[in-house]
Formats: C-alpha cells, structure tokens, sequence
C-alpha cells in the first residue's frame, strides 16, 4: 500500500475543502507528536533536538500535503519522513567514530542463516528492558534504529521495512543482531560487576 | 511476568513531551500552517495561463495588447501614470491598464480579496491627498465613491468564492477585509472632516463596510481558530515594531508598545475562556483581534501613520489602578512559571558548570521577582515602581532564556553522536 500519492480528481469526496485536509493534518499531530518525540528521543539522544526533528517533521508534511498530494496513512508517512531526518542529521554530523568503523568493514546483511523461527523470542526471553533500553546508545545506528521501531514504537517489521525502505528480511536480521549485541554487552558487564565484587 | 516487549513499551511510554512543550511545539506547527495555507496549484496555474492567454485572446485584447506596447515602447508612461491622481491625463492608464493588469495575475479569491482591499486604499489616499490640496470636488468624489463600492463588491465576490471552499478562511479573510475598511474610514474622518467631498467618499467606505457580512459571520468562526488569528495578528505586531524603530518616534513607539501590552494582557486573560469554550471570550478576541489589525497597518504603512495618531485609530482606556494591581499580580505569577519551568527543565544527566550557573541566576531571578510587591500599592507612583521592577526581571529572563536555548543548540550540535540524555551507564 503507497504512503502517498498525488491527490485524485476523480474523489469528490475526498475534496471536501481544505478545511477537512487541515482537521485530518491536526489530528495527526495530536495523536502522534508523543510516539514520533520519544522515537526522536530515543535516535538522538537529545530533548531539545528531538523537538526541533518533530517540528520539522510536522512542516515537511504540511508543506506535502499543501502542495496538493494526499496522504493516505499518517503514521508511516510521517515516521518516514522523520527517519529521513534523521538519517541525514547524522550523516552530516558523523566523524571517525564507532559508527564509521562499522561503515568500513561493512554490515554483512546478506546471510540470513542464523535466523530461524523462534531466534527473536529466544534472545528477547529474560532479557531485562530496562537495561536494554539503557544501552541502546552503543548499538550502530541501522540496528540502534531498527530496535527503537519495533519495541518503542511498537511497530512489525514489514511496516519498518516500508518507512526505512529495506526489505523485510534485513530488517528481521538487524533486530535480531541488535538484540543479540545488547544481550551479550548486558551479560559482559554483569560479569564485570560480579568480578568487582569478588574482588572486594 | 510481563515479556520483554510490554516492558520496554511500559518504560519508555513515560517518555512524553511535557505540557508545555506541546504546547510550544503547537503553537509553531499550526503557526506554520496558518502561515501556509492550502494552495491550489492546479487550479492556480491553470488559471495563471488562462489569465495571460486572456491579455492577448479576449475581446479586450486589443485594448491589452495596445497597453503592452506602450507599457514597453514608452516606458516612463506607466511609472509616471502610478503617481496620477484623479483628474490628470494619465489617471486613465493607472486605473485603466495599470490597475486591470496586475489584477489579472490575481487569481485565488484570497489574492483577488487582497488586491480589491489594496485598491480602496489606494482610492482613498488619492481622496486624502486631493483634500489636501482643495482639488477634491464633487464630481471627482462622486467617480471616487462609486470606484470604492466597485472594488468593494469584487471583493466581496472573491471572498463568496473562498466560502463555498473553507468557510473559517473566508470569515478570517472577511474580517481582515472590514479591519482594512475600518481603519480607510478613520483615515478620511481624521484627515478631511470639513470636507463635503470627502464625506460622501467617507460614506461609500461606511456603506461599503455595512453591507459586508463579516459581522454576521463572525459568530460561527470556532473561538480557537479566532484565538489562533489574534495570537498569529499579534506576533506579525511585535515582529514589526523593531522595523519602524528608527523612523517613528519615541511617543509613537511608547504608543504602541503600551497598546502591545494591552493585547498580551487579553490575550493572556482570554486564554482560560478559550480553553473552555467559553463564548465571552469572542468579543474581547474580536478587540484584539481588531487592536492587532490597527497597530499592524499603523507600522506598515506610512500614509496612516501621517495622517492619524494612534490615539485616535486604536484607542485605548487607561487601567484603573484596581486592575494595573491585577495584572501585576497574574504577570507576576506568570513569570514565577516560567523561571520554574526553566528551572527544572534540564535532564539530570547533562548537568554541567553552565547549567550550574544558570541555576543560580535563576534561583537569584526568582527572589527578586518574588521581591515584588503586589499587595498594598495604593498610588499610581508606587504602582509603577513595581511595574518597572517586573519589566526588568521580564528582559532578563529572556536573556537568560536566550543563552539556555543557544548553549543548548550548540551542545546538541557537538555532542548529539556520542552524548545520550538517557543514562547510558550501569
């Protein structure tokens, strides 16, 4: 199902003025400023920053809609465009960092042998939320991004791969690695704090 | 035990913009679309061909097409022509060529509404000016009057189309078209008041305005939309004020400022009866409404400005000494808020020495607000001490306000990759 389209001639019922365009457009924003600032939030780490990125998302729409295009469904719309955002933001702000040592040697998302039925459940069974939220900040962004879709926003994977324009498959194996990545780290430094203990 | 999708759900829904943020974020979004109305483009653009295919195609073409080639072959003609008054040679090609061409690239009923509006202006500061010069005779005000009530009804057509499309844009546009009426009108009583002439210019305006049903539909205009263009009408007012610094003067600038701070008060007054729905605040929104409109054509346009104090186009009451002790006190309270809200609205995580001081500026800001009195003020001298006192912890708030949004901006921007609001450590 498209996100959008351009706007039909053929509905009158749809052209009911752009009264009704505007209402819809409100509505959107009272029912998805919260979900789309927390998922900003949680992506960059930075209240205010996070504001400004639901800010610009709501006028990007706007100036959208205005233009005469329609929008059929304003969640993934506008999760889409606040992911573009997003994306842009931090390729402009990206350095010599973690984030581009894993663009050097490359994320293999080719190979999807080490899912199987069940793989998720099995990494997500007894591992604590609380600590996996704490720790998403040193997941590489596409896998950082993928988790923050599927558990913050509660969204499925084929609605992820839809806003991120990956294919269903890819996105099922970034969540998989995220988690795997944030349950390893979680056991790592568990060991590391009973070791301190021991010691003491 | 909840799974590992209800918890991470569960922890992260408490993430929420505060009230106040919302509210902020809001009011810049549907700013926004107040600022961008829908466009038609379609139908513009269709419409915008249509219109220069019409200067060469129609049965009026050869009067166009004639206008063009003088417009281009004798080029001075037209420039000369925009200063014409009734009664000259080139009063003809200013109204007649001029006029009806740029009228034609008014396509939407909203640019149509505007340019009508412009040209009664037009008509009747060249009624202004005549006056002045005692060339205003009967006949000329008899062709003036009658070209009012023209454009008058071309607008009044333009804002009917935009009705059978979005009902609150016409009445908001209505309005706006009767505040321009409104404010002609006073302009011609002020400036020519013993003139005969004049007055029956003065009448066609009146007639003009007591024919337009902006009155009648204002009513249904929902009262949040209304507050929306008060709140949109008063920001464009504050937003001007700077440019004309340095062509007004002093008393014109105490004027407005003073007139600027009546409409924060209502608004600010307003606000709770908006919030409930509540129909009293419809006509204290139509005042400011109203107020905002006088104050915005009085900055931008420099004919009103000479020709009428704002005394006499926006009047407004003294306060009572019982109600200059009311405001105090909800502005008082108001700023008390604010530096709260400021206060407590830094994450935890990120405080640094600049937040500290910050802080402490805060915290000092706060006891000197706390300082002012609002109780026992019983002359208007000791009023304004207090005034004065509030005034200036206003300006420093904002500074301080300021410097909070700009060292934020300026972290989020060095730090935004490796820095997390979010506790990141065990």
């Amino acid at each position: 199902m498209p996100l959008f389209s351009k706007k039909s001639d053929q509905d009158p019922e749809k052209k009911s003025g752009s009264s009704s365009v505007e209402e819809e457009f409100k509505n959107a924003f009272h029912e998805y400023s919260d979900a789309l600032f927390r998922h900003a939030l949680y992506r960059i780490s930075d209240r205010e920053r996070a504001i400004d990125v639901v800010q610009d998302t709501f006028m990007k729409v706007w100036s959208y809609v205005r233009s005469g295009k329609e929008v059929q469904t304003y969640k993934p719309f506008l999760y889409r465009v606040m992911n573009n955002l997003i994306v842009d933001e931090y390729r402009r702000k990206k350095e010599s960092s973690l984030d581009a040592l894993f663009e050097e040697d490359g994320i293999d998302e080719g190979t999807f042998r080490e899912l199987h039925s069940g793989s998720v459940e099995e990494l997500t069974f007894m591992l604590d939320a609380k600590k996996a939220i704490e720790l998403l900040h040193i997941l590489p962004p596409e896998y950082k991004e993928t988790i923050i879709f599927r558990y913050i926003d509660g969204l499925g994977p084929k609605e992820i791969s839809e806003i991120m324009g990956e294919t269903e498959n890819t996105v099922s194996v970034r969540i998989y690695r995220g988690l795997r990545i944030l349950k390893k780290t979680i056991k790592e430094r568990e060991e590391e704090i009973r070791k301190k203990r021991t010691l003491q | 035990m909840k799974n590992f999708n209800e918890n991470i759900q569960y922890l992260t829904s408490k993430q929420k913009l505060s009230v106040s943020e919302k509210r902020k974020l809001e009011d810049s979004v549907f700013s926004f679309i107040a600022y961008h109305p829908i466009v038609q483009i379609g139908i513009a653009s269709d419409t915008r061909k249509m219109a220069v295919s019409r200067l060469f195609t129609s049965r009026k073409s050869g009067l166009l097409f004639l206008s063009i080639l003088l417009s281009i072959t004798v080029t001075s003609i037209p420039a000369l022509a925009e200063k014409a008054l009734p009664g000259d040679v080139l009063y003809i090609v200013k109204t007649g060529i001029n006029e009806n061409i740029v009228a034609q690239f008014a396509v939407s009923p909203y640019e149509k509404v505007n340019y009508e509006t412009k040209l009664i202006e037009r008509r009747v500061n060249e009624a202004r000016l005549l006056a002045s010069e005692g060339k205003l005779t009967d006949a000329v005000s008899s062709q003036i009057a009658q070209t009012v009530k023209a454009h008058a009804n071309a607008a009044e057509h333009g804002l009917n189309e935009m009705r059978e499309r979005d009902e609150t844009a016409a009445t908001i546009a209505s309005i706006a078209f009767d505040s321009a009426l409104q404010i002609q009108s006073i302009v011609l009583d002020t400036s020519s008041s013993t003139s005969a002439s004049a007055k029956q210019i003065l009448n066609a305006v009146e007639t003009v305005r007591d024919a337009g049903n902006a009155s009648r539909t204002i009513a249904t205009l929902p009262l949040s939309s209304l507050a929306a263009q008060v709140s949109i009408e008063t920001k464009r007012a504050n937003e001007l004020l700077p440019t004309i610094k340095e062509s007004a003067t002093s008393e014109e600038i105490r004027n407005i400022e003073r007139r600027l701070s009546v409409l924060s008060k209502k608004l600010y007054h307003v606000n709770n009866f908006v919030e409930e729905n509540d129909e009293r605040a419809r006509p204290e929104l139509m005042a400011s409404l109203s107020l905002a409109q006088k104050l915005i054509a009085y900055m931008s346009d420099i004919n009103i400005r000479n020709t009428v104090s704002l005394d006499t186009l926006a009047p407004v009451e003294d306060s009572s000494v019982d109600e200059r002790i009311e405001d105090l006190k909800s502005e008082k309270d108001a700023l008390m808020r604010e530096i709260d809200i400021l206060a407590t609205g830094g994450t935890p995580s990120q405080v640094s020495d600049t937040d500290k001081d910050r802080e402490k500026v805060l915290v000092e800001l706060e006891n000197e607000v706390a300082r002012i009195q609002t109780e026992d003020l019983i002359d208007e001298s000791s009023i304004e001490i207090e005034e004065t006192k509030l005034q200036n912890a206003k300006k420093q708030f904002l500074q301080i306000h300021i410097s909070t949004e700009t060292g934020k901006k300026s972290i989020a921007t060095t730090t935004a990759t490796t820095t997390s609001s979010i506790p990141g450590e065990f």
